[in-house]
């Protein structure tokens, strides 16, 4: 198949010589282009995908995603309270907070969640239409697999990893405020005013901007992943591990890119 | 007449026992071409056909464009000309027998097509198989999957039909009137296959048998 075999090729490349941010360019171009191109007749049926992506990686997970952010918040303050206070430092505990949680810890756990979940199934649907068959049928049909499979996917995936991430940011915080309550060692005004002095617009900005790159980034790593499968059953297990490993990798290069712009800003 | 479909001296891209030696073949407009040949072969011509393989040597002209040297945008609007069925027919699972004829129909752009359900609904009409329209794939026999797969390719009125051992598991006698159908649906069609179909060459107008000894033109009476 064509198409498939533009993005193994690519795949191919970037495992072979290193060249994986020429892939993630070219990639990246690719579905913009499909997107600019998209047939108004098909936009009622990429609408119904988008929602449905949506609706699996945020609304599906927005209990595990709140629990585990209230946990993190509650953590992190368990662990800074008792030192903060002895320092007498008690009002950096809002800032602690929005420091390690809401701008470290959220982007990359939300994301981490959203390739367990999203980025193996993902994977895993697109290696089951190679084995079947039905990627090689569409690109037959002339249907740009692109704007069928991918495209949907990474604008959905991208969208629900920045909702997440927000949902996240901010149980985090309340995570914090239940946990200072339940300690009794400071106030929850003066908990709120530490996060307030602690938290501005840029990182609600920073935290947008997270999550729609990493979303976007494993969206496409799994998709990706899935497209090169070879067309057999047991490539499904292989292209869902592959894909794990490059969302892994795509998590840790956009934390890192995040830290580099703030040392830069 | 007019070639809708010409191979020069083709080789596959990748060396291959089965297909050494340089493929030709012209179809015409308005003819039925049916090539039987290894399963091997079967499956290389039908995507090299569609530009889906690529080719060491020769050339290969779909609807006067060659589709191997196309851009792949011109390639998906060259595609949109035709109609296509592969072997695995690989209709999308998660989709009903009817949307695996609309949706591929709306992405690549509906041409042709003012309203894709009521000609998909049509082409079912038509195929005998529109009891089943709202079943998903895997709920229908083998038989009504393929017919729905051949109605997939049908859709659009496409120019030239490319098969690939197309409605295997179908009847004889039904077998027929789909073939009677297409035939109406689609009046230029190439079709390869390693099996032996006789209501298919009784709609033929062109038998080739493709085996170690070469391409061969066969009487379709003598075959069936």
């Amino acid at each position: 198949m064509f198409v498939v075999d533009i993005v193994g090729g690519l795949g191919r490349r970037a495992r072979n010589a290193g060249t994986a941010g020429v892939v993630a360019i070219r990639l990246s171009g690719a579905v913009l282009r499909a997107g600019v191109s998209l047939p108004r007749a098909a936009l009622g049926q990429w609408w119904g995908a988008f929602a449905r992506q949506i609706q699996f990686t945020a609304w599906d997970a927005l209990t595990l995603v709140s629990v585990l952010a209230l946990l993190c918040g509650a953590i992190i303050i368990g662990e800074a309270n008792a030192q903060a206070v002895r320092l007498g430092l008690a009002d950096t505990i809002g800032r602690i907070v929005v420091a390690a949680g809401v701008r470290e810890i959220a982007p990359a756990l939300t994301a981490l969640i959203v390739a367990g979940r999203t980025g193996t199934a993902i994977a895993a649907e697109l290696a089951s239409a190679r084995a079947l068959g039905e990627a090689d049928a569409l690109d037959a049909l002339g249907v740009d697999i692109i704007q069928y499979y991918v495209l949907p996917r990474v604008a959905g995936v991208a969208v629900a990893a920045m909702a997440l991430t927000l949902v996240f940011d901010a149980a985090t915080l309340v995570g914090g405020l239940i946990t200072v309550q339940a300690l009794q060692q400071m106030s929850m005004t003066a908990y709120l005013d530490s996060v307030r002095l602690a938290l501005s617009v840029s990182d609600v900005y920073e935290a947008i901007g997270r999550g729609l790159l990493n979303g976007a980034g494993i969206a496409m790593a799994s998709c990706v992943s899935g497209l090169i499968a070879r067309r057999t059953a047991t490539e499904v297990p292989r292209a869902v591990s592959r894909a794990m490993m490059w969302s892994s990798v795509v998590v840790i290069g956009v934390s890192a890119l995040g830290i580099m712009l703030r040392v830069l800003a | 007449m007019s070639a809708i479909l010409a191979l020069t001296d083709v080789l596959p891209s990748k060396p291959n026992a089965e297909w050494a030696d340089p493929f030709t073949l012209n179809v015409p407009k308005g003819t039925w071409t049916v090539v039987r040949t290894t399963p091997e072969r079967s499956h290389l011509l039908a995507r090299i056909l569609i530009g889906a393989k690529e080719t060491a040597s020769g050339e290969v002209v779909v609807l006067g464009r060659p589709i191997g040297k196309v851009s792949r945008t011109e390639r998906r609007l060259l595609l949109s000309d035709l109609g296509v069925l592969l072997d695995p027919a690989g209709l999308l699972s998660n989709l009903s027998l009817i949307d695996n004829l609309i949706v591929p129909a709306v992405f690549r752009g509906s041409k042709g097509i003012s309203l894709p359900r009521e000609h998909a609904e049509d082409v079912f009409q038509e195929l005998g198989i529109a009891e089943y329209a709202n079943r998903r794939p895997a709920d229908v026999p083998e038989d009504v999957r393929q017919i729905g797969a051949l109605g997939r390719a049908l859709v659009g009125n496409p120019r030239l039909l490319v098969l690939e051992n197309p409605i295997a598991s179908v009847r004889s006698r039904a077998a027929e009137d789909v073939w009677r159908i297409c035939r109406a649906l689609a009046p230029t069609a190439i079709i390869t296959s390693f099996r032996r179909d006789e209501m298919l060459y009784n709609v033929a107008d062109d038998l080739y048998l493709w085996d170690s000894a070469g391409l061969r033109r066969a009487a379709v009476e003598a075959s069936a």
